[in-house]
């Protein structure tokens, strides 16, 4: 349950570190965003000496969140932390590596690139 | 006053001075109180005599006769034995509410589902605590996941609809899942280890267990 002003990690190595959440893509004004949803964020904190600074304003896709996560077949997952991979306008992940574990439903919403980088996929 | 109340109500105590004292008035007073009801022979004996043996048998007469003017209870014998004719009622049907029933019914249907599972494949016994380590079938992947290692951190009791919750690290992200225990997906189960908890749910460990916090 992502919405604006929220903080979230970053799980990939484009160089951010925090981002805060501004807007939620979509139809219908959605309130809160869950694991899948593309926001637009802004840079809070990055690595110095990378591509990506700060007060930048840049696309994410959701990859972790503390809210939980139910499957049709009656499992539940719940992260510890709010995290989210920077992409750019197609859909494609601007670092080169993942970190932490993405849930399979991501390769459903066509983030193929990002789930086959992944360490773990739960 | 208070002084006769006092030793009309517990036999063989001494009567104070300020009865002595006001003798000739208690009796009048004692009249207007109490009312003719009252057999007065116990005050005169008092009255007179002031700290003597009388007092005692005045006093227990004096109890005797305090009794209520009520009339003594009424005899048992006024049970109306039915007067009117018999009235024959239909045999009686006995009618179970439909909700008890139904609940019962839903009861056994899950304690038949339960051993149905139960039968098929080996559950072991879940507490909080036990670390475990599941093989769990996952259709998208199309491939048996790798087992799953955590430790149990609740449980919820509800027949088929048992669950459990487990916690474990993965790839340096902590990661709760619930599970259904009666899961057709989980495919084997097995105890490694029992650790001992003093708590039905180890909520606390989130903040123990949690390599993300600052």
């Amino acid at each position: 349950m992502i919405q604006p002003q929220t903080l979230l990690n970053v799980a990939d190595n484009s160089g951010a570190r925090e981002l805060m959440c501004i807007r939620i893509i979509g139809a219908g004004n959605p309130r809160y965003a869950h694991i899948g949803d593309v926001i637009v964020a802004v840079i809070k904190e990055a690595v110095p000496n990378m591509p990506l600074e700060r007060s930048e304003v840049i696309r994410a896709v959701i990859v972790r969140t503390c809210k939980e996560l139910k499957r049709d077949n009656g499992i539940i997952i719940r992260y510890d932390d709010n995290a989210a991979v920077v992409i750019d306008q197609e859909g494609n992940p601007k670092g080169t590596r993942v970190f932490g574990a993405i849930p399979l439903e991501l390769r459903q919403l066509n983030f193929t690139k990002i789930v086959s980088l992944a360490p773990e996929v739960l | 006053m208070q002084s006769i109340w006092r030793c009309l109500r517990g036999s063989g105590c001494h009567l104070s001075k300020s009865l002595i004292c006001s003798g000739g008035k208690a009796e009048s007073h004692l009249k207007h109180f109490l009312g003719n009801e009252f057999n007065l022979y116990g005050f005169k004996a008092l009255s007179s005599n002031g700290i003597s043996q009388s007092a005692n048998s005045g006093a227990n007469f004096l109890i005797r006769s305090m009794t209520t003017s009520i009339n003594p209870e009424t005899s048992d014998g006024q049970d109306t034995s039915p007067s009117t004719p018999e009235v024959v009622h239909p045999p009686w049907i006995k009618f179970k509410r439909l909700d008890k029933t139904a609940r019962h019914i839903m009861n056994i249907l899950d304690k038949e589902a339960v051993e149905q599972v139960r039968a098929e494949r080996e559950i072991p016994a879940i507490e909080p605590g036990y670390i475990i380590q599941l093989k769990v079938e996952v259709p998208e992947n199309k491939r048996r996941v790798s087992s799953l290692k955590g430790i149990v951190i609740a449980t919820r009791n509800a027949g088929l609809n048992s669950t459990f919750r487990l916690r474990r690290l993965v790839a340096g992200v902590g990661v709760e899942s619930v599970f259904p225990l009666y899961s057709p997906n989980i495919k084997e189960m097995k105890v490694l280890e029992k650790k001992k908890v003093r708590r039905a749910k180890l909520y606390y460990l989130r903040d123990r267990m949690n390599p993300l916090k600052k």
